[in-house]
């Protein structure tokens, strides 16, 4: 008999039980808030199924994605994980109106596990409300609207993560790929008074916290994650990092997570905020420069990080991030940087 | 990896193995079911795809996952192996590839990864000649699909088999070995066969939109063999676009790189200094955003072109 249900583990199962076991975790880390310990337990055991979104977060908890097993869905989980990748692929083309659509719809389907999709809309309507927000008002974020956005992201990360920012929430956090982003954004644009009515946080205060909470998931992506999801996830936790250290005018330690960050790039694929990266590296080198203005050496390096910023900005098309680069070396470097280029 | 619709797995393989539901579904369900199943309004039971795709001598596993079977580490050994491919450092592949040799499960589809990049590699580190790595793609899709010349011959995408992603990537390196075999209108029949096939909607579309920009850049080469800079240059474009726009980095100063290459070639007899300066402007571009990515082999690639181009450093 046992042989038989052996038999029927399948990658899912497999890949889940494996790895869990490999990095010594217990059932009850993996599954805090994704499902109960019996039900892993009894996914493990390939006894029972996983749909495919709850199959992907627990994976994404070890570490791991689904994209590296091959996977044949069922029909009704296939529409909804096809529906899911489509409204991702939306909102990449900023199709805000499409995606409420979509929203609905998918809210209509027949779901297992409601509290996880639930969790998956709540994060694309806060997606949608924070691009529409930085395309009126440059960051100026309008506090009223800012907080509604910024309790939808508590909700949604709380769906998953109940005890999160409260006292006595376990120090050895495993993630989903969405609750980190969802915490990157709480750190972005919270404000302390945020923090406090929220009661997050308790004794240690504000910047603290956010320091504490962005340098657990640099850890936790590090040491569980592939080079392609570090580029993916971790890259914009070290910048955060990066903007935290340089605000304390720490620039050393600012570099460093800068450099960890173009690492995470340039082991992965992709070229996402990879401009980012260069142009606060090129500040944070100028910031450090200080009395020693004249060094060619440190300007010849601030003006190459800057180059390489400059030219994934302009094949890219982003012209804002571009004028920006151009003004800084204008103004700060007394350089111009259009002049070199040709 | 990617992930497949069930029921267009089964319809399309069906279709191209050339026999009916009535016949697929003989012994094993009703006709009425099979339909439903093909059409995506049915569950089909693990028991039943298996049947069904074992009748038509395909994997039959509903959850295939590469190279574990034996033991689930060797996933992780086969990312590191992708990356050191990725980043072209064929040394440090053939390390990972000798560990995931003896380690690896006896199936199949495992041996036929293991064959398609050792016949890579064998001809990268320069053991075997182009002719011989021809012949280890030709063995290595023929362990999941002996006929695979037939499905290469279609016209429309209806009728297109249904490749795992797997035996795409296969029969996109035996497309590569016979364009550095002189051979490009092969080379160009085989991508041409695997482009139309992934319009047929059986794939998910991230994977399907990795695998064409990864397929249209070994096109533009076979393109260029054939001395056609014009259809070259325009495919270019479009890469990039999509490189850009899909965020796909390390394609990007690849692109730029065969854009310029192909504008070069076109205006080779009469160029004008304002073209000259775009092709310029373009190499540094490359340059730059591939130091930003720390991709030193694309990095020296573009030094040394600017250099042979223009007698000086970019």
């Amino acid at each position: 008999m046992r042989k038989r249900k052996q038999k029927e583990q399948n990658a899912l199962s497999a890949a889940i039980s494996y790895f869990r076991q490999k990095k010594n975790l217990s059932l009850e880390q993996v599954c805090e808030g994704l499902c109960s310990v019996a039900t892993l337990s009894r996914i493990e055991q390939g006894k029972r199924s996983a749909d495919s979104l709850l199959g992907t977060l627990l994976l994404e908890r070890i570490g791991k994605e689904a994209e590296q097993l091959e996977l044949l869905q069922n029909d009704e989980d296939y529409a909804l994980w096809k529906r899911r990748r489509y409204i991702q692929d939306l909102m990449q083309q900023k199709q805000y109106q499409k995606i409420y659509q979509e929203l609905a719809l998918y809210r209509g389907m027949k779901q297992t596990t409601p509290d996880l999709h639930q969790q998956f809309c709540l994060y694309q309507e806060v997606l949608i409300e924070l691009a529409l927000l930085s395309e009126q008002e440059k960051i100026d974020y309008k506090e009223e609207v800012c907080e509604n956005i910024l309790i939808k992201v508590l909700k949604a990360l709380r769906l998953t993560k109940p005890a999160f920012g409260k006292d006595g929430a376990p120090p050895k956090q495993l993630y989903t790929q969405t609750e980190i982003e969802l915490i990157q954004i709480l750190t972005h644009y919270s404000t302390p008074d945020f923090y406090k009515s929220q009661n997050i946080g308790g004794n240690v205060g504000f910047a603290e916290e956010k320091r504490v909470e962005l340098l657990q998931i640099l850890e936790y992506i590090e040491y569980f994650y592939t080079e392609h999801r570090k580029e993916e996830i971790g890259v914009s936790i070290t910048i955060e990092l990066a903007e935290l250290e340089r605000t304390f005018g720490n620039y050393a330690k600012a570099i460093e997570y800068l450099e960890k960050g173009i690492s995470f790039v340039s082991q992965g694929r992709g070229i996402k905020s990879l401009e980012k990266l260069h142009f606060l590296k090129a500040q944070a080198l100028f910031a450090q420069l200080g009395a020693e203005h004249a060094d060619t050496e440190k300007r010849k390096e601030i003006q190459r990080e800057c180059l390489m910023a400059y030219c994934t900005c302009e094949v890219c098309g982003l012209t804002e991030s571009a004028k920006k680069i151009e003004v800084f070396c204008r103004e700060k470097m007394e350089w111009q940087i259009t002049e070199l280029e040709m | 990896m990617a992930n497949y619709r069930v029921g267009d797995v089964i319809r399309l393989t069906r279709k191209a193995a050339g026999i009916t539901q009535e016949q697929l579904s003989d012994g094993i369900c009703s006709v009425e079911t099979l339909s439903r199943i093909e059409n995506g309004k049915h569950a089909v039971k693990r028991e039943t795809y298996s049947q069904l795709m074992a009748k038509m001598g395909r994997d039959t596993s509903r959850c295939y996952a590469l190279c574990m079977s034996k033991d689930m580490e060797l996933l992780e050994e086969r990312i590191w192996l992708e990356d050191a491919l990725s980043k072209f450092d064929y040394r440090e592949a053939d390390r990972y590839l000798s560990i995931l040799k003896r380690k690896i499960a006896d199936t199949p589809m495992n041996q036929q990864y293991i064959a398609r990049i050792e016949g890579l590699l064998d001809y990268r580190n320069k053991r075997i000649d182009a002719e011989e790595w021809i012949k280890r793609e030709e063995n290595a899709i023929r362990l999941t699909v002996p006929e695979y010349e037939k499905y290469l011959f279609i016209e429309k995408k209806e009728d297109a088999f249904p490749f795992t992603e797997l035996e795409i990537l296969t029969l996109m390196s035996l497309a590569n070995a016979y364009s550095v075999n002189e051979q490009p209108d092969i080379a160009i029949r085989i991508y041409d066969a695997l482009l139309l096939g992934l319009e047929e909607e059986y794939m998910d579309f991230i994977s399907v939109r990795k695998l064409r920009m990864v397929i249209n850049f070994n096109y533009i080469r076979s393109l260029e063999q054939q001395d056609k800079y014009q259809e070259a240059l325009d495919k270019g474009k479009k890469l990039l676009e999509n490189a850009i726009k899909f965020d796909y980095g390390r394609m990007i100063p690849m692109a730029l790189v065969a854009i310029v290459w192909d504008m070069n070639k076109i205006i080779e007899k009469d160029s004008n200094a304002n073209e000259i300066l775009e092709i310029k402007r373009k190499l540094r571009q490359a340059y730059y955003i591939a130091a930003a990515r720390n991709d030193n082999y694309n990095v020296n690639i573009i030094k040394n072109y600017y250099r042979s181009c223009y007698g000086e450093e970019v």
